[in-house]
């Protein structure tokens, strides 16, 4: 039997490291913590944690100092969960490293999937994935035949719409910054393109969507990105 | 477009943190006042000639401009000034009824006099000034005592249960059921509390002149989006029906606050409508803006309460758990900044629905429709995007 995964808590708030560690536990996953930003360098170094959880109000250094630093020598997901709600906070730490994103105080729920999402993009293959297919909800592409169809019927996308979807689904769950997803599909020259980049999400929305204004896959995050996200 | 938010509370005593209200220097009302002070003035000078010495005449001039400066600003006080001292020169300074100066005696008089005039002006009309902004201050602190007070209040609600039903929660020897219902008002409270919290955040934010309006080209639907699924967990429960047709436009909105205005309307429809009753949103282009509708079936406003909603503090009759009336306030504010219109209106068939207006961007929209286009007539292998 494979051990459980471990997730890694890096928080200073007694309080806040408790509660997620028994929300963690009853989901059966090993709870690490840490409550200063240089230990939980270490720890996330050291011990090879499968998801770490940082907050970015710590007391000995900015949370996104420690996200970066963490970074530079390891490729563990990161999901920063913090009280700060300015969306450049947001932007910088996902930009700097950080995998996604949960503003407290958060659901138990919401956090739990945050961290399935992670652990299933965690392996690298994912993010290359270009053959086979994958299902998500109702939505299902095919890498090979190059097809998407949405609740059962196939939907016509143009090459941008397509390789924007891929990259969405190769991220499932997670948030991408606007920068992330124009470099990724349309090249590093156009990373301040937003509006090509909102008038695709919005064909490809039209197109997959039940209801194009209440989306159940291509979310909006206001300011920050887009995610995919995976019903539970 | 990037631009501060008129934010209708006080912050600190920056002269620019005040509402801009009627300001009268700019009236034309000011301009004609200080003809008709010239005119007065120059009618006593008149009358008083054989009574009144040339010196004293002089003098009614500078005491005029003080009043029109004094009531009026400074643009109708240096008016008032120069007719003045024309007028003087025409009727009293020899050779009279001509603008020629016949002595430099008198050149000298006229040029004292005019400075003295001048300085007495500007003089008057930074004191106005300040005993202006003195009373607005006033007034605005008052408000914020009051919006303080309601809102400590407020918080002190939710605290309070809060921490009684945690320590009640203590007691070994409770039943299942009381310890459910007791953890369970912890839980509602502590949702409240950070509904409040979030407010007051916002509002800390938008009052302290960080918050920028930061417009750029969005996609309304997007917005509205997101907006519901920050509301997910309140929407249980509930219809929403959206009807935002693909061809709308793109509009310059800043994303995220406009996303604050979506939420806190939607909250609003919530919370005063009974459960299970739908909630329609709904967007039309009209005329280079588009218009969006946020539609209840609850119970309306009182007839002539439409425009009070928006007000500081306002709160509806029917409001039963915490909060005060700020959330209208927020929006309105945020709406103006985007030179957009907020309003409510009573629906005929029952219930609210509160509209607002935002910049639509036509050309960007037809431009970046062009491009999908172009790439979908030219679709093919998965070639490189083509940009114009």
């Amino acid at each position: 039997m494979t051990e459980s995964p471990a997730i890694l808590v890096i928080d200073d708030e007694p309080h806040a490291r408790t509660l997620l560690h028994g929300a963690l536990e009853r989901q059966g996953y090993r709870c690490l913590e840490a409550a200063t930003g240089a230990d939980g360098i270490s720890a996330a170094l050291e011990t090879s944690p499968s998801t770490v959880l940082l907050d970015l109000g710590l007391p000995d250094m900015d949370g996104l100092e420690v996200a970066r630093r963490i970074r530079e020598r390891s490729s563990v997901p990161i999901i920063v969960v913090s009280a700060r709600v300015d969306e450049a906070d947001k932007i910088d730490a996902l930009d700097g490293g950080a995998n996604d994103y949960v503003v407290k105080p958060f659901g138990e729920g919401e956090l739990l999937a945050r961290i399935r999402a992670a652990l299933r993009n965690g392996g690298a293959d994912a993010e290359s994935l270009d053959s086979g297919s994958i299902t998500i909800g109702d939505l299902t592409m095919d890498f090979d035949l190059r097809k998407v169809t949405a609740s059962g019927r196939e939907v016509r996308l143009t090459p941008t719409e397509y390789r924007l979807l891929r990259l969405m689904v190769r991220s499932a769950g997670r948030v991408l910054t606007h920068r992330q997803i124009l470099k990724a599909v349309w090249g590093p020259n156009f990373t301040s393109e937003v509006q090509y980049l909102r008038v695709y999400m919005k064909k490809l929305r039209y197109k997959l969507e039940a209801e194009p204004a209440r989306p159940k896959y291509l979310i909006n995050e206001a300011g920050v990105g887009y995610r995919l996200r995976v019903p539970s | 477009m990037s631009r501060r938010l008129k934010w209708p509370f006080p912050r600190g005593s920056r002269e620019n943190s005040f509402p801009a209200t009627d300001v009268p220097e700019r009236s034309a009302y000011g301009y004609a006042a200080a003809l008709a002070v010239v005119s007065i003035c120059t009618a006593v000078s008149l009358a008083g000639e054989g009574v009144l010495d040339v010196a004293d005449r002089v003098l009614l001039f500078p005491l005029g401009v003080l009043l029109v400066s004094a009531r009026f600003g400074i643009g109708p006080g240096i008016f008032a000034a120069v007719t003045g001292i024309v007028v003087f020169d025409y009727l009293f300074v020899p050779p009279t009824l001509t603008l020629a100066v016949g002595s430099k005696k008198s050149a000298v008089t006229l040029g004292i006099t005019w400075t003295v005039t001048m300085i007495i002006g500007v003089l008057t009309d930074r004191l106005r000034r300040q005993a202006e902004r003195a009373r607005r201050h006033a007034e605005l602190e008052r408000l914020r005592n009051a919006l303080l007070s309601s809102m400590s209040h407020d918080l002190r609600g939710p605290l309070t249960a809060i921490v009684g039903a945690s320590a009640a929660l203590h007691d070994d020897h409770l039943e299942p059921i009381e310890r459910r219902a007791l953890s369970r008002m912890v839980f509602e409270e502590a949702q409240r509390l950070s509904g409040l919290v979030g407010n007051l955040l916002e509002l800390t934010r938008l009052e302290s002149g960080t918050v920028r309006v930061k417009g750029s080209l969005q996609a309304i639907d997007e917005v509205i989006g997101s907006a519901l699924h920050r509301l997910d967990a309140k929407l249980v429960g509930r219809t929403v029906r959206t009807d935002v047709p693909e061809e709308i436009p793109l509009a310059t909105f800043d994303p995220v606050l406009v996303e604050q205005v979506l939420v806190n309307l939607m909250d609003n429809a919530l919370r005063y409508t009974p459960q299970g009753s739908p909630i329609d949103v709904v967007v039309r282009a009209r005329d280079r803006r588009i218009v969006v509708e946020i539609a209840d079936r609850g119970p309306g406003v009182p007839r002539g309460d439409e425009e009070k909603v928006f007000e500081r503090l306002h709160r509806g009759e029917r409001r039963s758990d915490g909060g005060v009336g700020l959330g209208l306030t927020i929006c309105r504010a945020i709406v103006t900044a985007h030179e957009g219109r907020i309003w409510l209106e009573n629906r005929s068939e029952g219930g609210a629905s509160v509209k607002f207006t935002l910049p639509a961007d036509d050309r960007a929209h037809a431009e970046a429709n062009a491009l999908a286009r172009g790439e979908l007539a030219g679709e093919g292998p998965l070639s490189e995007i083509t940009r114009p």
